[in-house]
């Protein structure tokens, strides 16, 4: 069948995609100015201290040969070992992922639906007060930074009126977490039926996976609003009511193919969530890799953060992947 | 004139499109009538105003253009006095419309053949089910009279996988899916190669034989007026500068835009020569000129024509001239 | 007539800047996007000498003061004036986004234009890898260059440089390989005109506006991602006064119900990043050929 071809193909494109990110993160960490090694090693050790750092992490040896057994290691899923919590990066990375996951999941879905519902609703009266309205929220969601939201959220939700629990985590401390199947507690919790964890897990959930959406919203709004102004008056619309369809039938067409295009939208944004979770993830003491990254980050672990950043780009990659196949199955013109 | 009833008379039809810029005058009087199973031709220039007359007579104007003033008359009932639904209901059952361009006009994320459906089942009163499975057999079967071959697997193809000429078959299929009345053909050989052109036009006449429906072609391509249409009505700034039967503009059309127009087209005899030929372009429909709208190309024009809106005069037999200087038997200019 | 228009950029730029002025006072909205602008500009230079207090000095004694009359927007925790902070704040984060930009503007251009006027594996190779690094989400790889090259105003500008530019390049790539296949190109070209000419007479201009558009935009998401790179602790270290890191230093005082420490940076950086976005979309609104201007 034509899909299976278009995913094959679209599969085959994805490994000389690896191989570049590989080789971007491989070299990002490399090529920059100043050693690493310098860098670990502070600003008072010896030029010996120096090399013995460069010599134990291969960096005294040729960019290529670095580059191959980078890429051999990884083959064999290691990342290298992190300094800082002394484990393999990749069982720090695959520990602390679902965390991340489903903690940008959930946001992405609150993003979609005020910024669709939101975005539709304004787009076929673009002159009313709620289309000025939408307009001013996507505006301001989008000048706010995340971070700060999430704080002002606790204050409110938390300090203030003291309905949403302490941000210290997925879980209260109190209750233990459930069995892990996919390491997502609230998936986890209903999978084991285990009510209790499913109940402080999602309440955990709340604050920050609120923060995200209603910042990662305002975009999505706008996106949509602009694309259905379009189609609105596209030409194809026009003429199925000139067809005699009745309105509903012509909204539902407009709806449609308005919704197409922000697809590959709310893809993009899917891996922005990523990198903005890095910021949620240490408010909310989440645990994630993001948080896992910042602390990479200030104890300068630097497989901990190639490691991360490879994640990052190959989690952004899959989801383009998905994005394109679903674009082949959802709209024609894209299988020409 | 023929006192039979007009099944579609548009009268006094002023549409107006209030932009940013000013407000652009496109339909100014417009008047024309169309008799049961006549087939008239609309020619005009591009720019006259001509698609947004098509459309008009669906009652949708779109944005941001106004009626103004005028009214249509589809089997005697004014259709600017009628509700939405009941406008819904008539548009692409009993007054259809194709369109120019069609690629563009086929809605790119559906089937051709669940758009016909779709076209079939809005205007069916039967149960859903029954109501779908009647919309499958109309829609290959129509799509069969439109020539497309194996319309049973070409129900599934999608706009882009259609080539131009296809589409615009897909687009006349989907105008008469219903058995139309009515059938406005706006520039049915817009964007077409010379080739489909012809076919197009040859389908179109054709179905509009067999069927039995009232035509309304329009067009800038009097050639294909000659060969199809009874009665031709020339376009010009948003009005109707001349009307009467196809023989007698081709032989002795007065007015001298139509001269203009029938001079540009090289095989209509010898009497039009490139001497008739205007210079100029159609008037900037936010800028139209006082008096008679082709008075700044016109080689006869006087005070009178600067001045004045010319009058509609029969000059016989239902020939219609809006000239000031038409009068019984022919137009005369004087001094 | 775009041709035409493209080939005889020969506008008046000054009239142009005056014109601009004059659309944007008439809308409300972009009104107060202005007056945030100008606002932050002067701050740069001004906010500082402002302050009523030395931003980075700690008054023992004074910590965790609530907003009153001599601390308006009370103290940190270690006794520092928010006030103070959040106006001499403005000098580097509005400084840090400037600077950033421009740097990425700067390098974008001349790189998108040599990769779409000359076609070949090399450049061909570049464009791959522009829309590689652009895959990657910005924040993720700012953090990471600032991680690896360590924390700092200048390094945050390299990063946020380095991380913006493929924008510009893929837009000036765009625009070079649009405006080559025009007529007018054609034409010089055979009038004899080298590269060098066809590059800064006909496709540079045409390709600026759209780009000092965008850029604009950007600036508001650069203050964003300067501020949360210091939030992170990647960034600059205290006791600067940068909006990212006074936020971040209030954090805990948040859980004790102190929230005035984080919530005036705060509001700072929405307050200039929405001057920067009302101006950025003002520009893009102000060149669309299809609106009107007056």
């Amino acid at each position: 069948m034509n899909l299976l071809k278009f995913i094959a193909k679209r599969v085959l494109i994805f490994i000389p995609q690896l191989f570049a990110v590989l080789l971007v993160t491989f070299l990002l960490i490399r090529l920059i100015p100043g050693s690493p090694a310098e860098a670990m090693a502070g600003s008072f050790a010896t030029d010996e201290v120096v090399a013995a750092i460069e010599e134990k992490m291969g960096l005294d040896k040729s960019l290529t040969t670095q580059f191959v057994m980078y890429v051999e290691d990884l083959f064999h899923g290691d990342m290298g070992t992190s300094w800082y919590t002394s484990n393999p990066v990749t069982k720090d990375i695959a520990q602390r992922f679902p965390a991340t996951l489903e903690l940008i999941t959930y946001s992405l879905l609150l993003a979609v639906i005020i910024g669709v519902f939101f975005g539709l609703a304004t787009s076929f009266r673009p002159n009313s007060i709620g289309a000025r309205l939408g307009k001013g929220y996507s505006l301001l969601a989008g000048a706010m930074p995340e971070f700060w939201i999430a704080l002002l959220l606790i204050f409110a939700f938390y300090v203030t009126w003291d309905i949403a629990p302490a941000p210290l985590g997925r879980i209260s401390l109190s209750i233990s977490p459930p069995k892990t199947i996919t390491g997502m507690y609230t998936i986890d919790a209903l999978l084991t039926g285990n009510m209790r964890a499913f109940k402080s897990a999602a309440s955990q959930l709340v604050l920050p996976v609120v923060t995200l959406g209603l910042c990662y919203s305002g975009p999505i709004m706008k996106m949509t609003r602009t694309i259905m102004s379009d189609v609105v008056n596209a030409n194809y619309v026009w003429y199925a009511r000139a067809c005699g369809l009745p309105t509903k039938k012509v909204n539902r067409y407009v709806i449609r193919n308005g919704l197409t295009p922000v697809v590959t939208f709310i893809g993009v944004q899917y891996g922005y969530l990523f990198g903005a979770a890095t910021l949620i993830e240490q408010i909310f003491g989440w645990g994630g890799i993001g948080q896992y990254a910042v602390s990479a980050v200030t104890n300068k672990d630097y497989a901990a953060i190639q490691g991360f950043m490879l994640v990052a780009a190959l989690f952004c990659m899959i989801i383009y992947l998905v994005v394109d196949i679903i674009y082949y199955i959802i709209d024609p013109r894209s299988r020409a | 004139m023929n006192n039979e009833k007009p099944i579609l008379n548009v009268e006094d039809l002023t549409v107006q499109f209030c932009t940013k810029k000013g407000t652009a005058k496109v339909l100014n009087g417009l008047s024309f009538s169309l008799r049961q199973g006549e087939k008239l031709g609309l020619v005009g220039e591009s720019g006259v105003g001509k698609s947004v007359a098509a459309w008009a007579c669906l009652k949708i104007i779109k944005p941001p253009g106004e009626i103004v003033s005028g009214k249509i008359e589809y089997k005697g009932e004014n259709l600017f006095e009628k509700s939405e639904n009941e406008l819904i209901s008539l548009r692409g059952n009993e007054i259809s419309l194709t369109v120019p361009r069609a690629h563009s006009q086929l809605n790119p994320l559906l089937t051709i053949g669940r758009q016909l459906m779709n076209a079939y089942i809005a205007h069916s009163d039967l149960p859903r089910r029954e109501a779908k499975k009647q919309a499958y057999e109309a829609s290959i079967n129509i799509l069969d009279k439109v020539g497309i071959p194996d319309p049973k697997n070409r129900m599934n193809a999608y706009p882009n996988e259609l080539s131009g000429g296809m589409a615009q078959r897909v687009v006349i299929a989907l105008a008469l899916i219903n058995k139309p009345t009515v059938l406005i053909a706006d520039d049915p050989t817009g964007g077409l190669d010379v080739t489909i052109q012809a076919q197009i036009i040859e389908l179109l006449n054709k179905m509009v034989e067999e069927m039995g429906t009232t035509a309304l072609i329009i067009t800038h391509h009097l050639g294909l007026v000659a060969q199809h249409c009874d009665h031709v009505a020339i376009m010009y700034a948003g009005q109707i500068v001349e009307s009467c039967d196809t023989e007698t503009l081709f032989a002795s059309a007065q007015h001298p835009y139509s001269k203009s127009m029938l001079s540009s087209v090289r095989d209509t005899g010898d009497q039009w020569g490139p001497e008739f030929i205007l210079p100029g372009r159609p008037p900037n429909p936010m800028e139209l000129p006082g008096g008679c709208y082709l008075n700044p190309r016109c080689p006869h024009a006087t005070e009178l024509c600067r001045s004045k809106e010319p009058p509609y005069v029969d000059i016989g037999g239902g020939h219609i001239v809006k000239c000031h200087f038409a009068k019984e038997g022919g137009v005369e200019y004087g001094k | 007539m775009a041709d035409k228009i493209a080939a005889g950029t020969t506008r008046k730029k000054k009239n142009e800047l005056l014109s601009f002025l004059r659309y944007m006072l008439r809308r409300p909205g972009y009104t107060v996007g202005l007056i945030i602008v100008a606002t932050s500009i002067f701050l740069i230079f001004f906010g500082t000498a402002l302050a009523p207090y030395p931003p980075e000095m700690s008054f023992s004694g004074l910590e965790r003061q609530p907003p009153n009359a001599a601390h308006i927007f009370g103290t940190d925790s270690v006794g520092m004036d928010v006030f103070s902070r959040v106006l001499a704040g403005t000098k580097i984060d509005v400084t840090i986004a400037l600077v950033g930009t421009f740097l990425s503007v700067v390098i974008g251009i001349p790189l998108g234009l040599v990769i779409g006027y000359y076609k070949n594996f090399i450049s061909e190779l570049i464009a791959r890898a522009l829309d590689l690094i652009q895959s990657i989400p910005v924040f993720v790889l700012a953090m990471v260059l600032v991680a690896v090259r360590g924390g700092g105003i200048i390094n945050i500008i390299m990063a946020i440089a380095f991380v913006n530019a493929p924008i510009y390049a893929r837009m000036m790539r765009g625009q070079t390989l649009e405006q080559k296949g025009k007529s007018y190109v054609e034409a010089s070209r055979c009038a004899g005109n080298s590269d060098a000419v066809i590059i800064f007479k006909h496709i540079l201009p045409n390709g600026l506006t759209p780009i000092f558009a965008q850029a604009t935009v950007n600036l508001g998401m650069a203050i964003m991602l300067s501020a949360g790179i210091s939030f992170i602790g990647a960034g600059v270290k205290s006791p600067t006064a940068e909006w990212g890191l006074m936020v971040s230093m209030g954090t805990n005082e948040i859980i004790l119900g102190q929230w005035w420490t984080s919530f005036f940076p705060g509001v700072a950086i929405a307050i200039t990043v929405l001057g920067y976005s009302l101006l950025g979309d003002a520009l893009q609104h102000y060149l669309d050929p299809l609106e009107r201007k007056d």
